[in-house]
């Protein structure tokens, strides 16, 4: 078995000594904390030179590179050159390999993280893998490492004012020695404070590594983003009493061998590589490659009272709604000549805070939850009309407006995720996440459509299984393809219906691959087959084609109308009063649910575009759920679960206007009999 | 059954292997050179067989692979008693004998089939000075310490603890200061209160002439001590009475009703002559300096302004006779 000496410089008690499986070798891993001490470091490795396969030194001052030339500081030269015979590595090749790496895509992938956020560095010279890939972020830079090294009340800001300061205090660097009591505090509490301290405690996302941080007083994290290399159990719960807000760790497979450092694992590529060859960045872009290492953001979460927030953007839903404002209220009676030149003026206005909906408690776990209403200020004619990226500028500053209140997610409500990409760019720029919600709302018109199956009373309903037949017509766009998927689950047979036959080919596979034993017809003619279903889901862009005759349905049928303009139009709907037309499902809230406005609809029901944010703010899922126009089977199924565990529940079905009362049920049921009985006879 | 002992040419060990040798079968003894020295003195026990190693060495014996395992699969009890306890050594030092050499001797435990319970001896110096309590079956958060002997022997029972096994039990025993036997013969090397004593026998001239002797200490700060030789039979005892049960116990080993500063200076008082009075002065810098000119270490001091008292319950449960050994009766032999 091959021994592996690792030193801690920078730690206190973290001694251990265990045999780590790595990729299917076993070693024994050595490990001393010597806690700053550099004669105790360079006895350790005089005594154990030649007695172990690889010595791995971590936390020690790393080689700073800049364009020219390099600063390294004699302690850690005269460590890497005590052995004579073991080689010594530090993790240097890969934090300079790995580290830019893994942030850049990072920070494609979850742009929320840096989005106009103030990045901090503890000491960029310490940790100058980080400095290049965060810098060309764009985001506003703070290096304390005046401060962190040398206790000085300024801060440099971007990485050439921090070469010159390395160059110029080399000297002074050179004699420090490394030593825990040169940190100065960060939870600077007198009167007078640090200005370089308080600039830095401004910052939203501060990056360290675990060996600078280690020993500093940590309250100052409360609330904060971390950038950190790599992340050891002890270390997390540190940060958990600190109260950080979110980890994001570099290196995060490597919290299945807790006891592994960058170190140990230039270590290990090191023996793998054998005794008189040293590592170099190929080995290491080899291991990336092979491994797929990548980042993770851990969010840390301290079980409290505290409540969740999130926030949710609406719009006036027509010009009538303009004078629901407070300051218009009382001209409310008067106000329809004016309608037209307010719905003017008031696209000029800026977003703003409109209500809050408290009192959501989670059935799972008890979450406390309360939305932010904000509202934009235009009609969805002005929406429609306007240029996107005015729209996008609006709703941007409304995320960040929402992220200073604390709120960890953002909703698009109604057309606010229409308008250009649908919620992609804003994503992309605000520094809360961003979902559509759209998810929710086909869960939920699938729960409405059921339900309304039900109610009726025709189809006969088997443990889950609905003994009957369901037509999605537009099946191969994106809402349509969703359900008839998630429907030939639960029903005998299924039909799909789509003008491009290649596509229907395409989606039929798709389903029996999910389902094997599903019934599905396909046609490109939906009239084909109304007659023998007893559900129909329209989800087509034919903006007010007639893609249905109504008068071929089944009498007793439901027709659920996902399109927006609806396929079937108000008036056809009435030509068959045996036929039940409805829109969509509205969800209401787990808890006792306050609401401080008016949203439009009664009691606590909310859309569920709503509850789809507040779903996952309740599960802590802070991440863009569903954006743009397309969405994904598994998220619809997984929002489904979150649905059922939290409680949000369907409570009304929308009709074209207004919500369908159970009278309304009752009379179409009556229709249907008759109409059924006309036609037996 | 078959013991491994480390450390049994220290002061502590020397006792301990007159013990053991009494009763187990074989005594194996953990030595750094197998010299003719070393061999003399154990040759006469009889039961008792040299082990070349150390303690600082990876894998701790350093004799013949197939040696080593067969020895190993014999040893029932090992009792780790090896440590450097110097105030005054290096923290590399000590660090070294203490927290390298408890982590290599954690790791030999792992192939030992056999093994039954780990004796590991730490000391009540793990206990931090500005507490009023050292309970017996936790160590107590600590991170400032002045001296590297405790800063080492505080990480070495860490590793224990953390290093808990399945297989076997584990004990640790905190002794207090070892002071010499009780029966009378001398102190090996200056320590503890002997220090102190030194000091005083030094100065006797000088401080005759004092009206009053000012001195920087806590009164009520208790003095932890026990003989060496009531320590290695309690240990003794202990390990004879173990049930192999619980998985972990702590034992303090400190004599009854023990000295405070206040009355052990009445002592040397009585000892030395002395008319003037003891003058508890609160911690400065010129008593340091006059504690510097009088040769007692300043690593002492947290010693003397202590205000720990110990817990004894588990001892007291398994251990009644530590009872007997009071400080009235042997405090004889430190102002012989």
């Amino acid at each position: 078995m091959k021994t592996i000496l690792s030193l801690a410089f920078a730690q206190d008690y973290n001694n251990f000594d265990e045999e780590i499986d790595f990729f299917g070798e076993t070693y024994r891993v050595i490990q001393y904390s010597t806690n700053f001490d550099v004669e105790l470091t360079e006895g350790l490795i005089k005594k154990y030179d030649g007695l172990c396969d690889v010595i791995c030194l971590s936390g020690i001052p790393q080689k700073i590179k800049f364009k020219k030339g390099h600063f390294l500081h004699p302690d850690t030269l005269r460590l890497k050159s005590v052995a004579r015979h073991t080689p010594i590595v530090d993790g240097q090749i890969i934090k300079d390999v790995y580290i830019p790496y893994a942030l850049r895509r990072f920070a494609i992938k979850t742009p929320q993280f840096f989005n106009n956020k103030k990045i901090g560095f503890y000491s960029a010279a310490l940790q100058i893998s980080f400095v290049e890939p965060l810098c060309e972020m764009g985001n506003e830079i703070v290096m304390a490492d005046p401060f962190f090294l040398m206790k000085l009340p300024f801060n440099l800001h971007s990485p050439k004012t921090l070469e010159r300061f390395i160059k110029t205090l080399a000297p002074v660097l050179r004699s420090m020695k490394v030593q825990k009591k040169h940190v100065p505090d960060f939870d600077n509490k007198s009167m007078f404070k640090n200005r370089a301290l308080i600039e830095f405690l401004s910052c939203n996302v501060l990056v360290g590594n675990e060996a600078n941080i280690n020993f500093l007083n940590l309250s100052h994290l409360k609330g904060k983003s971390l950038v950190i290399d790599i992340l050891s159990p002890q270390f997390e719960e540190k940060l958990r009493l600190a109260q950080v807000k979110e980890v994001m760790v570099c290196l995060p497979q490597l919290s299945i061998y807790p006891k592994i450092n960058y170190s140990i694992l230039e270590g290990i590529i090191q023996i793998k590589k054998g005794s008189g060859v040293f590592v170099n960045q190929d080995d290491v872009i080899k291991l990336v490659e092979e491994i797929k290492f990548s980042p993770e953001v851990k969010s840390i979460q301290v079980k409290t009272d505290e409540v969740t927030k999130f926030s949710f953007v609406i719009h006036p839903l027509s010009k009538s709604y303009l004078f629901k404002h407070p300051l218009l209220r009382p001209i409310k009676k008067y106000s329809k000549p004016f309608e037209k030149i307010a719905e003017d003026v008031a696209a000029y206005s800026p977003g703003f805070y409109y209500g809050k909906i408290g009192g959501i408690v989670s059935e799972k776990n008890g979450n406390k939850v309360e939305g932010l209403i904000y509202t934009v200020t235009e009609t969805p004619k002005k929406l429609l009309e306007a240029n996107p990226d005015a729209i996008y500028s609006k709703i941007i500053k409304l995320c960040e407006k929402a992220y200073d209140a604390g709120s960890q997610i953002m909703g698009l409500g109604a057309y606010t995720k229409i308008v250009g990409d649908a919620g992609v760019t804003i994503d992309r720029l605000s520094p809360i996440p961003v979902t559509t919600g759209n998810s929710l709302s086909a869960a939920s018109t699938l729960w409405a459509a059921r339900l309304a199956v039900l109610k009726l009373g025709f189809v006969v309903q088997d443990e889950s299984m609905m003994k009957g037949t369901v037509m999605v017509v537009g099946a191969t766009g994106s809402i349509g393809a969703v359900s008839a998927k998630i429907l030939a689950l639960t029903w005998k047979k299924i039909i799909i219906v789509a003008p491009r036959a290649y596509k229907l080919i395409e989606l039929k596979e798709e389903i029996l691959k999910i389902n094997p034993l599903a019934k599905i017809e396909v046609s490109t003619d939906a009239d084909n087959y109304s007659h023998e279903c007893d559900l129909i889901i329209t989800t087509t862009s034919g903006a007010g084609k007639s893609i249905l005759d109504i008068m071929k349905v089944k009498p007793g049928c439901v027709i659920c109308d996902v399109s927006r303009p609806f396929d079937i139009k108000e008036e056809d709907a009435i030509r068959r009063p045996d036929v039940l037309v409805i829109a969509s499902g509205e969800v209401t809230l787990p808890g006792n649910v306050e609401f401080t406005i008016d949203l439009g609809l009664e009691g606590n029901i909310v859309y569920a575009c709503l509850a789809e944010t507040a779903l996952l703010a309740m599960e802590g899922k802070f991440e863009s759920f569903t954006l743009s126009r397309n969405i994904n089977y598994e998220k619809v199924i997984e929002i489904d679960r979150l649905a059922g565990e939290h409680g949000v529940r369907l409570s009304q079905i929308m009709g074209h206007s207004g919500f369908i009362t159970d009278a309304e049920f009752d009379l179409c049921r009556e229709h249907a009999i008759l109409k059924l009985k006309r036609i037996a006879n | 059954m078959n013991i491994l002992l480390t450390g049994a040419t220290g002061f502590l060990g020397q006792y301990l292997v007159k013990y053991f040798s009494k009763h187990f079968s074989t005594v194996y003894v953990l030595t750094r050179k197998d010299t003719e020295l070393s061999e003399s003195q154990f040759s006469h026990f009889g039961n008792v067989v040299l082990l070349k190693g150390d303690i600082t060495h990876f894998d701790v014996l350093t004799i013949d692979e197939n040696k080593r395992s067969k020895i190993l699969s014999q040893i029932d009890i090992v009792v780790h008693a090896a440590a450097l306890y110097d105030l005054k050594a290096s923290y590399s030092d000590c660090f070294l004998q203490n927290v390298v050499g408890t982590q290599n001797i954690l790791h030999l435990l792992k192939s030992m089939s056999r093994l039954k319970a780990f004796y590991a001896i730490s000391t009540i110096a793990v206990g931090d000075p500005t507490t009023y309590f050292l309970d017996e079956n936790t160590l107590p958060a600590r991170s400032i310490f002045e001296d590297s002997y405790s800063a080492t022997k505080y990480q070495a029972e860490q590793l224990i603890r953390e290093n808990l096994s399945k297989k076997f039990v584990t004990r640790i025993i905190r002794p207090g200061i070892i002071i010499g036997d009780s029966s009378g013969s001398k102190m090996p090397k200056t320590d503890g209160p002997y220090y102190f004593l030194e000091a005083i026998k030094k100065h006797i001239g000088l401080i005759k002439k004092l009206p009053f002797i000012p001195l920087s200490f806590n009164p009520k700060a208790k003095i932890p001590l026990i003989p060496v030789d009531h320590c290695a039979r309690f240990i003794d005892l202990l390990i004879s009475r173990d049930k192999f049960e619980n998985q972990i116990k702590t034992y303090h080993l400190i004599s009854n009703d023990l000295p405070n500063l206040k009355e052990f200076l009445a002592d040397v008082k009585i000892k030395f002559g002395l008319k003037a009075e003891f003058i508890p002065f609160k911690k400065n810098k010129i008593h340091d300096s006059i504690l510097k000119i009088a040769g007692i270490p300043k690593e002492v001091l947290p010693f003397m302004f202590s205000k720990l008292s110990y817990d004894k319950s588990s001892t007291l449960e398994d251990l009644p006779e530590i009872e007997e050994s009071t400080y009235s009766d042997f405090k004889k032999i430190l102002f012989q």
